[in-house]
């Protein structure tokens, strides 16, 4: 046995009576190797939810095949499958009975999960009682005790407290350890990266990208920051118009005008402006920002206290970053100047000069930070 | 998705939830499954055995006549109707492995208590008046609480995906149900009805269903029991074959509606 799952050429169309046939998966093959864990990302109505559904023989696909080894446990909707009249107890053996575990084993498996679920009292009341969360707890808890070899998860982790989210993250690498063929859909790419060594984009029902789980996943935020930069306010300019921002250009160390710089090399903003008329003090300022919007750094001559003279002419204002520790990413600047008590704007452009960073680092975030790790041995075993 | 011998095993639990959800919590508790059957067989016999004085047959009272059939009827209509919206309202089950045919079963079966009180009555009757009705004739309501549940289960397997792919079909359900309530000689006896109404009567399934429910208390019947019996048991395979067929056919497409 090769793979635990197989998918070949899987297409889905819901029609709706009076409606355009909508198609959830286009053409959608791939194969999970046994004891291995499948990312599976994309944006609402990517198709994520059908193709699990599709995994798990809720709903059929309207062309090709799909195959499962073994039973497989699913966590798919909160809620989904339980009894609200029953209690979280009953639901449970209600759970592994129709997953065809004899009577004795489905008591065992409620204890199980009722310990693992650390629901209280509340395990042996009608589910119809429990919170979101409170439900995640019992279907987590379920699922993931009913010692199935494939168990798929569709982003409901994120319903649960921090606490039982670490325990439920704790429990899926025991579970990875135990060679269970995990699938998981869900929009914490950190979690996933922790969990999964594959990964399969899914962008309007077809396969975007599929590969190592790093790889997808960095093409995946590159194309959600692109979106949210598309999407986020147009840059802009403004001002009264006392100062004309003639030409902006971001260079290297020496001067020469860049697209692309390296994480930890010298990024230099050269601005050449005219006043219009005598200024005084007037407050100048750079700012960074990455296309999603995060503002990252934005240092100006009022904070530095420099640069308080009279102006009246043409002149270009430099603002080196020596060493800038920005990430992979893509950022653009903006240039501002302002009243000495920056109260107004002569003159603004937002976010008009755009420019990328590059780095081998792998470290995730916004910025690389000067650290080191130790360890050091405080005391024996217990 | 788990196999008939698999999905039964759960079929007691939620009988058993489903009885407690609609009876704890009241006062009365689960008196109400006789109560209310009762109230409404008093507000009929009320109606047309006393008001309208339209309704008089031979044998056994005219309450006793309406609680035999009422009992039974309001059984398969509560567990019809609420195959109805069974998918709607239960969403939930497009993206769970609970296998429809667990929920329609428990539906049929936790609308039953009506049909026992039913036949409570009948065999109190019995008692009460010294029938001296054959084997067959005791047997027979067993009988038809069994057909009946067959019918039931078949066509609620039906009416659930139809109902959701064909909206209107929902209503038009309740005007069938109700039509087919004054089309059973559930509030009458059969005797009243005369001419080519009586042999329509006899096409009608629940006509022969009721035979059986009511042999010990009516020995006459127009038709001999065992056409009833064939009748009746024809009906609860054909409703079992048409409902494994949308089982297969129309399940599928229904949930995908959800």
């Amino acid at each position: 046995m090769s793979t635990a799952i197989e998918v070949v050429s899987v297409s889905k169309v819901f029609g709706m009576p009076g409606a355009t046939a909508v198609a959830a998966l286009d053409d959608v093959s791939f194969d999970v190797a046994p004891g291995s864990a499948l990312a599976v990302v994309g944006e609402n109505g990517s198709g994520k939810s059908t193709l699990l559904d599709v995994l798990l023989g809720m709903t059929r696909p309207s062309s090709g095949s799909v195959r499962v080894e073994g039973e497989a446990a699913a966590l798919l909707e909160l809620g989904a499958g339980f009894f609200h009249e029953l209690t979280g107890r009953q639901n449970a053996v209600q759970q592994a009975l129709l997953a065809g575990a004899s009577s004795a084993s489905a008591q065992a498996l409620a204890r199980q999960a009722a310990e693992f679920a650390e629901l209280g009292d509340f395990f042996d009341r009608p589910v119809r009682s429990y919170s979101a969360g409170m439900l995640m707890r019992l279907g987590f808890a379920i699922a993931s005790n009913l010692q199935a070899p494939v168990v798929v998860i569709d982003e409901v982790l994120a319903v649960g407290d921090g606490y039982f989210q670490r325990k439920c993250i704790e429990r899926l690498l025991e579970m990875r350890r135990a060679r269970v063929t995990l699938v998981i859909a869900a929009h914490d790419l950190h979690a996933l990266r922790s969990l999964c060594d594959r990964a399969l984009w899914l962008q309007h029902g077809r396969v975007a990208a599929l590969g190592a789980v790093d790889d997808v996943l960095a093409s995946y935020e590159e194309h959600l920051r692109r979106r949210s930069a598309a999407t986020s306010a147009p840059p802009l300019s403004g001002g009264t118009g006392e100062v004309l921002i003639r030409r902006v250009r971001l260079t290297d160390r020496d001067g020469v005008e860049q697209s692309e710089f390296r994480s930890g090399e010298t990024l230099r903003v050269e601005v050449e402006f005219e006043t219009l008329r005598p200024l005084d003090s007037p407050v100048m300022g750079i700012a960074l920002f990455r296309d999603d919007g995060v503002y990252c750094y934005g240092p100006n001559t009022l904070f530095d206290g420099r640069l308080a003279e009279s102006y009246d002419g043409r002149y270009i204002l430099t603002a080196e970053f020596e060493e800038l520790p920005l990430l992979a990413g893509r950022y653009q600047a903006s240039v501002s100047f302002y009243d000495k008590d920056h109260v107004y704007a002569y003159a603004w452009h937002h976010r008009l000069y755009p420019f990328s960073m590059r780095t081998e680092r792998k470290d995730h975030g916004l910025v690389w930070l000067r650290h080191r790790f130790e360890v050091r041995r405080v005391g024996d075993p217990r | 998705m788990p196999s008939l011998p698999t999905w039964s095993r759960s079929l007691g639990p939620l009988v058993l939830a489903d009885l407690r959800r609609r009876y704890a919590g009241s006062v009365l508790g689960g008196l109400w499954a006789v109560l209310a059957p009762l109230l409404e067989v008093a507000a009929y016999a009320l109606v047309f055995g006393w008001i309208l004085e339209t309704v008089r047959g031979p044998g056994m009272p005219y309450t006793v006549l309406i609680a035999s059939g009422l009992f039974p009827w309001m059984w398969f209509r509560e567990a019809i109707e609420g195959c109805s919206t069974l998918l709607p309202d239960n969403r939930w089950l497009r993206r769970s492995r609970v296998p429809a045919e667990l929920l329609v079963l428990r539906l049929v079966l936790s609308s039953s208590v009506r049909a026992l009180v039913g036949l409570l009555v009948v065999f109190g009757y019995a008692a009460v008046s010294g029938s001296r009705t054959s084997i067959e004739g005791w047997l027979s309501p067993f009988a038809a609480l069994f057909l009946q549940a067959v019918t039931a289960y078949g066509l609620g397997l039906l009416v659930a995906p139809v109902a959701t792919l064909v909206p209107d079909s929902r209503p038009s359900l309740v005007s069938i149900l109700t039509l087919l309530t004054f089309a059973s000689p559930i509030l009458y006896p059969e005797s009243i009805v005369a001419g080519p109404l009586q042999s329509l009567l006899l096409w009608n399934p629940f006509t022969h269903l009721l035979h059986l429910y009511r042999s010990p208390i009516e020995p006459v019947a127009l038709t001999s029991l065992s056409l009833s019996w064939a009748v009746a048991t024809g009906a609860a395979a054909a409703s079992l074959a048409a409902g494994m067929a949308a089982r297969r056919r129309l399940w599928w497409r229904a949930r995908d509606l959800l």
